[in-house]
């Protein structure tokens, strides 16, 4: 165990002990940290909420292979602990060695990527996690890559315009500096860190058992994966979050197994990987994380971190919901499992009991006779919490009458609920237009939806109805 | 004026370096030793009166160095066109983003920590929230002599007898929404005490003229007591002149009072709440129109929301009077457009500045007057286009080059508009899930300040002895590409590489106010001064040049680094720009000169709203093609073309550049951006509830560049940062009708607006009940 952290910033070995230190904690966002260095400005706030891309940096790891990975993340939202064990690099680690620039922000100066520039230390670097990642270039990639970095002066257009050009040239393979960040990324402490200052403690354990221990011995401490709901509370509303164990070193929560009639998926698994893991064999899933808020937050929120979150407009739960997921809940004293129908009690409410820890979710492979959907209503496409959100499954009998159906939906009231009394009218009848047409008229009325800034409720419910109808028109092709 | 060296390339933008490695340094980038950080208190009612102000429990928080309220102002507390801008509250609120007091600490936790522990007393009155209502007779009054910040008219011919002449009318109203800026760089000052007894102050200041005027009066110090320094900006789109003046002027009055250093800086929560936004209107249209699709009347009323305070809404409403009937043949016109104050955020200057509201109206009205006439939008639009020396609503005669029709078929053709058009509003397409639409929407646009103010700008080019140039201007970079545009004027003009010239931020001792980068006046008013001064310092040379080589003055030129005998039919070299350089400095001629650039006369009535508004004009048109989901009203933009004719290009990358962004913007104000209040509130306060367009939404996007030179501007160049703007919306919405056979009347074209044809959110008070004295 630990008390300090060792990570590598731009090249750089760094140690930050937090008993002597006095600027920084581990609440302390990477982004604020980075902008009290000298020398390391040209990270940017533009929300300090996830929501803007300016203050993007590159999170370097070694993964299994020893090769690396590289993922561009929001730091307003990381805490500090988070980088132990990797590597952080900012638009300053970009230089060349006789001060040449780097293919993507050679691109960027060449298509006139550049206006006002506050948001360009950001596109540059969630253009180099592509470019290092090697990503084929197609312009659906380059604008789900850069989705979550705004632009208010350039329409984009020069910026895709860019990668398109670094995509298209092949990055040469590893250089001289990524087999130096790799020989210092294998040298680094991996073992869990425990901070205990005046006014907190952090833990950030590194296996399974120790997070169950710990979980344990402090059953009030926070619990984080990615943090993206937690850092709010931090910047936005200055909070000192007294007791946190940061479960995002667990390696065991980011597993994901396959069986002939299921797959369990760990806690620990991000939207994007999740995205990925579920492409083939859970579609509307797959479709549903890539609706969700932008790469940045796609590649530290997790699934469990969803799921614990407990938000009515939460995107995992309807969809999970519809495959008939099950959840895993782990403590020292062992497992439990519970329906996802009924794991949320109430606003922001699950139910975790003593296990307290969500450890998997179980998804059974749906048969060929399963229909399921998802919709997500949001202002603006993507980068977009859900104004209203459904999932449905629907499963036929040869007959085409509907042997059973399950109508999730998300924004329709304090938690995701199902539309039961619809649910039991469709029950056993013809899958045609009429029997939809009918159960709208129950639809409309089954919730009574709240209105805010992002809808009205009438709206919402009118909304709600019609994507059953859209459900229904989309299988009929 | 065939052939040039530079002017037109798509040179790199000179800036562009600093900006990809992340070197560029904006103001929170600045910092000093033992600087303090600001706060603000917030007013808590929308429309009080203060009556006392308890700093007591702030002032004792450890680590607090001042706290200041309107008391502790040396000088004055008022600023703006029409001086009701309060730094700090005093009397009253008018808005919930007023400052009652401000306070400097140690860090920023501590200063905002102290600020709510400062306690206001207010007695609440009542608040109008709607401009209309606030124009009636008994509604609240926000400043003494009433809520009309002002009325301006047009009156052309007789609208009577125009709508006798009418085969039939169309009378329609629209709305449209406030919405922000959005510059993705928060507003931030730093300011600090020198050793002469004045304060530097580094900022983000669009319009730092006036920044420099209001903060030495609220310091009670002369102008040259204060210094500003412009940082690298990180966007303003007219938004950081009052709203980035008032972060900078609180941090100045801190730094004179604690003696030290003051950083100010706004959060995305701070910036949204505090900062004026894009006028609201509700706009009335009545055209009294021809069977062979003319139009023989228009009258017009438009009601802006001005906010809590006036800003430049006189002048953002100005231009609204002046182009609200369009680029479109009228003989009788009558049109009133009122700004009124409400307890809103005060509205000022935005990109575009009062014609993407009434473009959106006008644009609108004109593709319903081709579905009556039945032709199609295009051909209604050519029917009716000025051209060349047409006479305007104002009574003006239009001398230059009236490209109205060029671009219009040239967007047109670049989108095969008539053949989609026709395609899309077929039965087949509109029931479909996802029908698709065309649209097309075109404008003209006075340019630069026109009648509505004193326009000159200054430059200042100095060939230093090596040979290496420094251009400043009183204009800024806001982002848009001043900088490059500029440097590439001066190395035309002296025939060197773009390399060898650098562009100095200007700062409020270098060079001679300019007025404000607005109005879309960077390049013809600040390239213009640019040419002007490069254009002297020539003159220097050359006079040189020719005692030395003994030559005519008359034909020397300068081109690729060198200067030459252009002498009839041959050319020969006679040295290299850096020779005659160090010939000029060794015969102690200093290559140092300035140049002005004053713009040709335009004049104004404020009675019957007629004279020679700006001095020239241009022209552009959209198109947007949209596919509609017809279960939710989602709309995606497919494709869009712009084509503006900016006079000269001069440089084809940034005016592009301009185009593509201003798509963006102003197809985000037609679809989803909405800043919204209720009741005051702001409610939509960061980028997770204020929608601007990602790298997902924007369209695949054409921009078309037509050239028609202008003999006002440097090498012909007019401009194009608001056209690229202000007529996207409309093009977007006429798209929509297109797919949906429903016409959006109110902006923005949301969800809502698309499926329902209405909004249904808004259970906004008419005017809150008035409350007895309030305790707090
Ligand atoms: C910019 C932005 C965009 C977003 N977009 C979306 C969106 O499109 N759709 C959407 O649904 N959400 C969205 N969110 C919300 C949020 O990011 C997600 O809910 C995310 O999945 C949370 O995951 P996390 O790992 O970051 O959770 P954390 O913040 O780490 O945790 C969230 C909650 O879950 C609990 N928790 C975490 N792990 C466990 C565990 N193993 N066992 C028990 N409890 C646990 C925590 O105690 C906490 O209460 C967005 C957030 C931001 C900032
Ligand atoms: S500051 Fe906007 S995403 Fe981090
Ligand atoms: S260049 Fe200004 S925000 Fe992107």
């Amino acid at each position: 165990m630990r008390e300090s952290i060792s990570f590598v910033l731009n090249g750089k070995i760094t140690v930050i002990d937090f008993l002597s230190e006095t600027r920084f904690t581990p609440t302390t966002t990477v982004l604020n940290y980075l902008r009290s260095l000298p020398g390391h400005r040209g990270v940017k706030e533009g929300c300090a909420e996830g929501d803007c891309g300016a203050c993007t940096v590159v999170l370097a790891e070694l993964n299994g292979d020893g090769r690396l990975t590289y993922r561009a993340v929001n730091s307003c939202l990381i805490f500090l602990p988070k980088l132990h064990g990797k590597a952080l690099l900012t638009v300053e680690y970009l230089k060349g060695q006789n001060g040449q620039l780097h293919p993507v922000q050679q691109a960027l100066v060449e298509t006139h990527g550049s206006q006002c520039g506050f948001c360009t230390p950001g596109f540059v670097m969630s253009l180099y996690a592509l470019y290092q990642e090697k990503t084929e270039y197609s312009r659906e990639n380059a604008e789900e890559a850069l989705a979550g970095n705004l632009c208010r002066c350039t329409g984009y257009q020069p910026i895709l315009k860019a990668a398109e050009k670094v995509l298209k040239e092949k990055p040469a393979a590893d250089s001289e500096k990524e087999q130096k960040l790799i020989r210092l990324l294998k040298n680094l402490p991996k073992e869990s860190v425990a901070v205990q200052t005046e006014k907190q403690y952090y833990h950030l354990p590194a296996t399974l058992d120790e997070l169950l221990h710990l979980r344990q011995t402090y059953p009030q401490a926070l619990l984080l994966n990615g943090a993206t709901d937690a850092a709010l509370r931090v910047t936005k509303k200055f909070e000192t979050l007294p007791a946190v164990i940061d479960t995002s070193a667990v390696a065991e929560l980011g597993f994901f197994t396959k069986t002939e009639r299921s797959f369990i998926i760990g806690s620990g698994v991000t939207i994007q990987r999740l995205k990925d893991i579920s492409r083939d064999h859970f579609p509307a899933l797959s479709r549903m994380c890539r609706v969700f808020g932008s790469r940045q937050i796609r590649q530290i929120a997790t699934l469990g971190g969803n799921l614990g979150t407990a938000s009515p407009i939460g995107d995992m739960l309807p969809v999970l919901m519809a495959y008939d997921g099950t959840v895993i809940l782990k403590s020292l004293n062992g497992e439990r499992r519970v329906s996802l129908d009924e794991f949320v009690l109430g606003y922001r409410q699950i139910d975790l009991k003593e296990e307290k820890i969500i450890y998997a979710v179980e998804l059974p492979i749906p048969g060929a006779n399963v229909h399921i959907r998802t919709y997500k209503i949001s202002k603006r496409r993507e980068v977009d919490i859900s104004t209203v959100s459904a999932a449905f499954r629907l499963e036929l009998n040869n007959k085409e009458t509907i042997e059973r159906i399950k109508l999730v939906y998300g924004g329709m009231a304090e938690t995701t609920k199902r539309a039961y009394k619809t649910e039991a009218f469709l029950q056993g009848k013809a899958w045609n237009g009429e029997t939809v047409l009918a159960a709208q008229k129950i639809l409309v009325d089954e919730f009574t939806p709240i209105s805010d800034a992002r809808s009205g409720a009438d709206f919402r419910r009118i909304a709600a109805a019609n994507l059953l109808l859209k459900f229904w028109q989309e299988l009929s092709k | 004026m065939s052939s040039f060296n530079i002017i037109g390339k798509r040179e790199p933008r000179v800036d562009a370096l600093g900006k990809v490695t992340g070197a560029a340094k904006y103001a929170d980038d600045y910092n000093l030793p033992h600087q303090l950080h600001g706060a603000v208190k917030y007013a808590e009612y929308p429309h009080a009166e203060i009556l006392s102000i308890d700093t007591s429990e702030a002032e004792k928080v450890p680590g607090v160095e001042a706290v200041l309220t309107y008391k502790d102002v040396p000088g004055a507390n008022h600023f703006g066109l029409i001086p009701n801008i309060r730094i700090l509250a005093d009397d009253h609120t008018r808005y919930l983003g007023d400052v009652v007091a401000v306070v400097a600490a140690v860090d920023r936790r501590t200063a905002q920590k102290a600020a709510d522990l400062i306690k206001v007393k207010y007695r609440e009155l009542l608040a109008v929230f709607d401009p209309e209502e606030a124009l009636e007779e008994n509604a609240p009054v926000i400043h003494e002599g009433g809520n009309e910040i002002v009325h301006h008219k047009v009156r052309k011919g007789d609208v009577a007898a125009g709508f006798e002449e009418a085969d039939f009318i169309i009378e329609k109203t629209f709305k449209t929404q406030p919405i922000e800026h959005a510059y993705l760089e928060p507003e931030a000052a730093l300011v600090y005490p020198d050793e002469h007894d004045g304060f530097t102050v580094i900022g983000c200041m669009q319009n730092f003229y006036t920044s420099h005027k209001v903060i030495a009066a609220a310091l009670g110090l002369p102008l040259n007591k204060v210094q500003i320094i412009q940082s690298t900006m990180g966007g303003s789109f007219g938004g950081k002149d009052e709203a980035a003046t008032l972060v900078a002027v609180r941090a100045a009055l801190l730094a004179q009072k604690t003696g030290r250093p003051v950083k100010m800086l706004s959060t995305r929560e701070d910036s949204i709440r505090q900062s004026y936004k894009r006028h609201a209107y509700k706009l009335y249209y009545k055209w009294g129109c021809k069977k062979d699709g003319t139009i023989a009347a228009m009258e017009i009323k438009a009601v802006a929301d001005g906010g809590a305070y006036a800003s430049m809404s006189p002048f953002v409403t100005w231009r609204s009077v002046v182009q609200a009937t369009g680029p479109y043949y009228c003989p009788n016109v009558k049109t009133d457009v009122y700004a009124a104050y409400t307890n809103n955020n005060f509205t000022g200057a935005m990109r575009g500045f009062g014609s993407p509201q009434v473009n959106f109206a006008i644009e609108s009205m004109m593709d319903e007057l081709a579905e009556r006439v039945g032709v199609s939008p295009l051909q209604i639009r050519l029917r009716n286009a000025f051209e060349d020396g047409a006479e305007t609503a104002t009574g003006q005669k239009l001398t230059h080059r009236v490209s109205l029709k060029e671009v219009l078929i040239k967007a047109a053709e670049a989108s095969d508009f008539e053949r989609k058009w026709r395609e899309y509003r077929s039965e087949a397409n509109r029931t479909k899930t996802f029908p698709k639409g065309i649209g097309l929407s075109c404008a003209y646009r006075g340019v630069s300040l026109g009648a509505e103010g004193v326009d000159a700008a200054s430059a200042v080019v100095y060939v230093q002895p090596d040979g290496s140039v420094t251009v400043s201007a009183g204009i800024i970079d806001m982002g848009q590409g001043a900088r490059t545009v500029m440097a590439q004027i001066v190395a035309e003009v002296l025939g060197i590489p773009l390399q060898r010239i650098h562009f100095l931020e200007p700062d409020s001792g270098r060079v001679a106010d300019s007025g404000p980068t607005v109005a879309s006046r960077g390049t013809i008013m600040g390239g213009g001064a640019a040419k002007i001064a490069a254009e002297n310092v020539r003159e220097i040379m050359k006079h040189t040049a020719a005692v030395v080589y003994s030559v005519s003055p008359a034909h020397l030129g300068f081109r690729d680094g060198k200067v030459w005998d252009d002498n009839g039919k041959s050319s020969r070299p006679l040295c290299t720009f850096e020779e005659l350089t160090a010939a000029c400095y060794a015969r102690g001629k200093p290559l140092f000169a300035s140049g002005v650039r004053h713009v040709a006369e335009t004049n104004w009535d404020e009675e019957t709203g007629q004279g020679n508004a700006y001095f020239t004009f241009v022209y552009g048109a959209n198109v947007a093609e949209v596919q509609v989901d017809s279960a939710t009203g989602q709309t995606e933009l497919l494709n869009f073309v712009s084509v503006h004719d900016v006079g000269r290009a001069i440089n084809k990358a940034t005016v592009e550049g301009q185009i593509y962004g201003g798509v963006a913007m102003g197809a985000g104000y037609g679809m989803m951006e909405e800043f919204i209040q209720e009741n005051g509130e702001a409610k939509t306060i960061n980028f997770d509830e204020y929608y601007i367009l990602t790298a997902m939404d924007v369209p695949k996007m054409k921009a078309v560049i037509v050239e028609n030179p202008d003999e006002h501007g440097p090498f012909g160049a007019k401009s194009v940062g608001e056209p690229a703007v202000e007529m996207a919306a409309p093009a977007v919405t006429n798209a929509i009708y297109n797919a949906t056979g429903r016409r959006v009347q109110n902006l923005p074209a949301n969800l809502e607006e698309v499926r329902l044809g209405q909004k249904l959110r808004r259970n906004v008070q008419r005017a809150s009940v008035a409350c007895k004295i309030e305790p707090k």
